[in-house]
């Protein structure tokens, strides 16, 4: 049940959860999970195998770009970067997320007043 | 947007589309071999022993064919976009080419076998046209022995051909020319018939393709008229030679000989300097052919006397276009 509750949070917020963890540069697939799991403090867990195809539909749409380097455990990984088409992408869902939150907290605050 | 369109481009141009459906899976398989070899060590330093770990890491992954096949589904759609513009370019390269190669390709039709022509300029296959007709004259009957002075035109591709044709009617009057104007082309005919002591009768056919129907040409009998040739002393000439060349009757109908059909009615003067040439009616305006020995075909324009008498002709002085 309270895995069930993690991904409906996740659902239409990967990709905006991906652009960010790249904001701060390259990564590869399983070090934008786990940046995402340590920052979320365990909160947020994504589904690694939607990981994945999203950071694929990221890269034909542009916003990322992908290119082979070794990982720090020396092995060869895929690491992906946020192009300028990202970091727009990443303004525009960040702004849209604002506005669903408040939006939310607004109905959330007017149930409360109510009751 | 453009430019990841051009590294999408360029990615399809280093990789036609089952190479990179090879590769893009390969390498697919390997960043998730990557992804999941950090799990497990993650497991393992955990605490958790091997087996648990790989387990372990492959629940929390889910179906990894599934997953391989998903991102070769996004990773080759971009492939497929530019796979189709290349196939619409190939075709319409394709295309241009046949077309190309269709108007251009040396055309049969155009450069036949000279042998194989007609002189309408087809083919003797499709120049199966004959002429047919009957002349008569009064209450028709058949003149024996009437010239038809025949010329066709053509429009042969890439030329312009023009071929006169003789015949003399038989004694009903019938004539014919056989195999001298394509039924299938564009052609037209000019003709005329004439008789000694008969009218000069013509038609001209103007543009059609079909078969022609018979002429039917009706030349009634005339009154002589004469032409005699003089030099300016008042000597006969002997030797002219001369044609009727055109005459206009009074309502404006005219009725012509082409000069290249001309030649079997060309007359020469005799002794007494004359040629007989009674196609006219008097009245009319004509235009006769002459040529005095040593010089040029000339026109002369006449009208036919009412009386009998011949109408003389002298070399032509300078600036002199009529006579009679």
């Amino acid at each position: 049940m309270s895995e069930k509750r993690k991904a409906d949070l996740l659902q239409g917020t990967l990709d905006m959860l991906i652009l960010k963890s790249l904001i701060e540069g390259p990564r590869h697939g399983y070090g934008v999970a786990k940046w995402i799991q340590v920052t979320t403090q365990d909160a947020l867990k994504i589904e690694e195998g939607s990981l994945y195809p999203a950071l694929h539909r990221m890269q034909k749409r542009g916003w990322v770009i992908s290119e082979w380097g070794v990982s720090e455990s020396n092995r060869r990984a895929k690491f992906y970067q946020l192009t300028s088409e990202g970091r727009s992408q990443l303004t525009t869902e960040v702004k849209a997320w604002a506005h669903l939150v408040d939006a939310i907290s607004l109905v959330l605050k007017s149930n409360l007043a109510e009751a | 947007m453009i430019r990841n369109w051009f590294r999408t481009l360029l990615a399809y141009l280093h990789l036609p589309l089952f190479a990179h459906t090879v590769r893009e899976t390969n390498e697919i398989r390997e960043e998730i071999e990557f992804h999941l070899t950090s799990s497990v060590q993650e497991n393992v330093d955990a605490g958790l022993n091997d087996q648990k770990s790989q387990q372990a890491a492959l629940e929390q992954f889910g179906d990894v064919d599934s997953v391989v096949r998903d991102c070769c589904n996004v990773s080759i759609s971009r492939h497929v976009f530019w796979h189709r513009i290349h196939q619409v370019l190939t075709l319409v390269l394709v295309c241009a080419v046949g077309s190309l190669w269709f108007y251009t390709r040396p055309n049969s039709a155009e450069n036949p076998d000279l042998s194989t022509l007609a002189a309408s300029g087809y083919s003797v296959a499709e120049t199966s046209g004959d002429i047919r007709g009957t002349v008569v004259a009064e209450h028709g009957k058949p003149v024996n022995a009437a010239h038809v002075l025949a010329v066709i035109k053509t429009w042969p591709p890439n030329g312009f051909r023009q071929n006169s044709y003789t015949a003399t009617t038989r004694a009903d009057g019938t004539f014919i020319i056989k195999d001298v104007y394509p039924p299938e082309q564009d052609y037209e005919v000019q003709i005329a018939a004439i008789a000694d002591d008969h009218l000069l009768q013509s038609e001209y056919i103007t543009m059609q393709k079909g078969t022609l129907e018979p002429f039917c040409f009706q030349i009634n009998k005339t009154s002589p008229f004469v032409l005699r040739f003089e030099s300016s002393d008042g000597t006969p000439i002997v030797g002219v030679s001369a044609f009727p060349f055109e005459r206009v009757e009074n309502d404006g109908h005219e009725h012509s000989v082409y000069f290249c059909s001309a030649q079997p009615i060309v007359r020469k003067s005799n002794a007494a300097g004359k040629i007989s040439m009674p196609h006219f009616l008097p009245g009319e305006q004509v235009t006769v052919y002459v040529r005095f020995p040593d010089s040029d075909w000339q026109q002369r324009r006449l009208t036919v006397p009412d009386n009998a008498n011949d109408v003389v002709l002298t070399p032509r002085l300078k600036n002199q276009l009529d006579d009679g």
